[in-house]
């Protein structure tokens, strides 16, 4: 079989996803997959829900730790330090 | 005998932090006097990230009160062996360690616990989910979506395969890099990124009548 250029397509554009969204690709590899990117409607709808999922994923509201908790821990961990002395 | 021990403890445990609170040390500073068993180091050193790892366990295990057992756990690990911490890796990549290899432990006695007692699991989506802060300024329809599509993402998030879940929080959620990850879980950084990509698709797929694009 004879050496092709790599054809880039909608399963090209998903395996290199993860680095295309770190921003972490080479730039020729990048350019490809944005040339594919421009004209299909499915990779262009698959990389704008996966920012908006990502961003709600980073904008999730903590969960507060319950206040006797740490206090409690930190008591604890104390006390076994006082026993072992 | 013992109330007058947590008292000497107590008493220990406000003043110094105190005292020391006003000047701000860099961490390899902390970790040095950590090792020195200087506790009230330890702790400061600690408090930079106790918040995280409770967080980080409860959207792990889903689970308020195990998240509280993870934390404890992690914590008391942490003090006990930050000697032995090398500082090959950061204070924090170190410390999720713990709390991973201490969750994920867990997680393996639960299932084996819950295949006994099976009638006894909550039905996702229906635990209590803490009110967000809306932001006022916007448009109440905006916000409206904006809530709904954090509850569903916490309930998506809640229904992501375990081995995906762990990465997608650490990544997504803490912010942390591949390497990183790969150092906490002990993977290497292409099984990272594969299961963070699953565990993307997975969610992109629960959520995909919520996500209007
Ligand atoms: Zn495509």
């Amino acid at each position: 079989m004879k050496k092709r250029k790599i054809e880039y397509n909608c399963e090209v554009f998903q395996k290199y996803l993860v680095e295309y969204l770190d921003e972490e690709l080479p730039s020729e590899i990048f350019i490809e997959l944005e040339k594919h990117r421009m004209v299909c409607r499915e990779c262009t709808r698959l990389i704008k829900s996966l920012r908006k999922i990502i961003y709600e994923l980073r904008s999730l509201t903590n969960y507060e730790v319950p206040k006797d908790v740490l206090e409690r821990i930190h008591t604890y961990i104390k006390i076994k330090k006082w026993k072992r002395k | 005998m013992i109330e007058k021990q947590r008292n000497e403890v107590k008493k220990s445990l406000i003043k110094p932090k105190e005292e020391i609170k006003s000047l701000p040390l860099p961490e390899s500073e902390l970790i040095k006097r950590a090792k020195e068993g200087k506790d009230e180091f330890f702790e400061m050193l600690i408090s930079r990230y106790e918040k995280k790892i409770y967080n980080l366990a409860y959207r792990f295990l889903n689970n308020e009160q195990d998240a509280i057992e993870v934390l404890q756990e992690t914590l008391i690990r942490a003090y006990r062996f930050i000697k032995k911490f090398q500082e090959r890796s950061s204070f924090y990549t170190w410390l999720y360690r713990i709390a991973m290899n201490v969750a994920l432990r867990k997680l393996k006695r639960r299932s084996k616990e819950e295949k006994v007692i099976s009638l006894d699991q909550t039905v996702p989506g229906y635990e209590d989910i803490p009110q967000e802060i809306p932001d006022e300024t916007q448009n109440p329809e905006l916000i409206y979506e904006r809530k709904e599509l954090q509850k569903a993402i916490r309930k998506a998030l809640e229904e992501v395969p375990e081995v995906y879940r762990s990465v997608v929080l650490l990544k997504d959620v803490e912010g942390l890099s591949n390497k990183e990850i790969a150092e906490i879980l002990k993977l290497t950084v292409p099984a990272v990124k594969s299961r963070l990509h699953r565990g993307r698709l997975f969610l992109r797929e629960k959520l995909k009548d919520l996500i209007k694009i």
